[in-house]
């Protein structure tokens, strides 16, 4: 009998694990799959949105106020607190709506780059994974959404589309650690590399020379180089850190877009028959994001960049 | 193994029961409780009802239970499908041959301390795993330890309810 079970165990682990494996080595023959089951809990996910939405704004209002406490303040606040939480979670739809408001009016005033078209989406859901960083937005294959296509806000870029099905389509976000951009400094016009690292962490810029000076807060733009899927000009990041490594300027740079905050983005679509564009792109800048005042690095040439001989890559 | 998990590893059904089980559960996740988050973190929801499966149906049942509650991970995940049907798998049969063989008392007292360790150890062995097979980026050491630490909070949370509902599937049709 004991042994009968052991027999059996091991059967259905040998069976799981043979399924396990073919699935991993059939790989992208079975996003359909993920693709029908993504269609299928749309409902799923967008109803629980709504349900846990007022909770979750009380909840972000009340840990915000318990991360500002001051202890030797608090008693006498206590009562003041509680009034002004009970304000804010009231203004909460109120601010939201404004700040919804706001988004669509920065994308409204969105160009789209040469070559380009675009599609308007809502954030639906955000990533219920611990090792992705990605959002699901309620655009699909049905208006034309592909694998690979930047996603982009007024203020700037936001991720690319990792998966798509016929409704929804998931981005990964800049910050997600399998996500690189090639970017360019808005000053020098210098190349570089922006890959993300998590949540709350700064992206990584790699591959700018030793000799460029890069000032605190200049604007990293994509480059578009390269048969690019990011057409150039897309305003990514700005620069939180820079000192001098050993081949190259270890730097770290923070999203212009708050991924944490966005609600509607733009899908780039190449029109059809069209080459991507390495073209800036035309935003209409918000009033927290101040357009890069460089102008495209076709206009600068190289030769003129400032460089730094003796002092450190911050000019 | 308990009488409730004996009928469930003989019934005809028992494969059905699983996935229907783990349907469920992905359900609760997808619309409530992947939506809690504390530092980021979300609950480990399908990986807590791999384990409980080990625990509470043995290595066979428990094994595909696991698999389909690793295969519902990897609807949701970006990962190449079957990386989370497999350590599904795997968790739920360790955990059923952990607790058959040396921890029954523990099984039966400590079972969120069981789930726990499972779940932890599952989610190490899926990051490197996912950097091995599928290429992902290892995260990095402090967001790795935080998401143990987290997702040890959760989980320890979700093993009674996880465990009931488990129960109670495995006894529908069965007699007190």
């Amino acid at each position: 009998m004991a042994a009968a079970r052991v027999n059996r165990s091991r059967f259905v682990l040998a069976v799981a694990v043979l399924s396990s494996l073919t699935m991993l080595a059939l790989g992208d023959t079975l996003q359909p799959v993920r693709s029908l089951a993504a269609d299928v809990l749309v409902p799923v996910r967008r109803v629980g949105e709504r349900a846990t939405r007022p909770l979750s704004t009380r909840v972000q209002s009340a840990a915000a106020s318990i991360r500002g406490d001051n202890a030797a303040l608090r008693k006498q606040i206590t009562q003041l607190r509680k009034e002004l939480d009970d304000a804010k979670a009231a203004s909460l739809r109120y601010d939201d709506a404004v700040r919804q408001r706001r988004e669509l009016l920065a994308l409204q005033g969105f160009r789209d780059p040469d070559g380009m078209r675009s599609i308007a989406a809502e954030v639906s859901v955000r990533s219920l994974n611990n090792f992705d960083e990605t959002i699901e937005i309620n655009q699909g294959t049905t208006k034309g959404v592909v694998k690979g296509a930047p996603v982009v806000t007024g203020a700037g870029l936001v991720g690319v589309v990792r998966s798509v099905s016929r409704t929804s389509a998931i981005v990964a976000l800049l910050t997600d650690p399998s996500f690189s951009v090639g970017v360019r400094l808005a000053r020098s016009g210098d190349l570089g590399v922006a890959r993300g690292k998590h949540q709350g962490e700064p992206l990584e810029v790699d591959l700018i020379d030793l000799e460029t000076v890069v000032a605190r807060h200049e604007v990293l733009l994509t480059s578009g180089l390269n048969a690019s899927p990011f057409p150039g000009g897309i305003p990514v990041a700005r620069v939180r850190n820079a000192r001098k490594g050993s081949i190259h300027v270890d730097m770290t740079a923070d999203p212009v877009v708050d991924l944490q905050q966005v609600s509607f983005v733009k899908v780039l679509l190449p029109t059809t028959g069209s080459a991507a564009t390495t073209g800036p792109l035309a935003t209409t800048p918000p009033a927290t994001t101040p357009p890069a005042t460089t102008p495209p690095r076709a206009t600068r040439p190289r030769a003129t960049r400032p460089r730094a001989t003796t002092a450190g890559p911050f000019g | 193994m308990s009488d409730a998990a004996l009928q469930f590893d003989r019934s005809e059904v028992a494969a059905t029961r699983s996935v229907l089980l783990a349907v469920t559960v992905l359900v609760l996740h997808v619309a409530l409780i992947g939506r809690l988050t504390v530092l980021a973190v979300h609950p480990e929801t399908m990986l807590v009802l791999a384990v409980i499966g080990g625990l509470e149906l043995g290595p066979s049942g428990g094994a595909f239970l696991g698999f389909a509650a690793g295969f519902g991970n990897d609807l949701l995940a970006a990962t190449p499908l079957g990386l989370w049907a497999l350590i599904g798998a795997f968790a739920a049969v360790v955990a059923g041959e952990v607790s058959r063989r040396a921890f029954v008392t523990v099984r039966e007292r400590l079972p969120m301390m069981l789930v726990v360790v499972g779940v932890s150890v599952a989610l190490v062995v899926y990051t490197v795993l996912s950097y091995v097979v599928a290429e992902q980026p290892i995260p990095l050491i402090q967001r790795m330890l935080t998401i143990l630490a987290v997702s040890a909070g959760w989980s320890a949370l979700l093993t009674w309810p996880v465990r009931k509902l488990v129960k109670r599937v495995a006894t529908i049709g069965t007699t007190a």
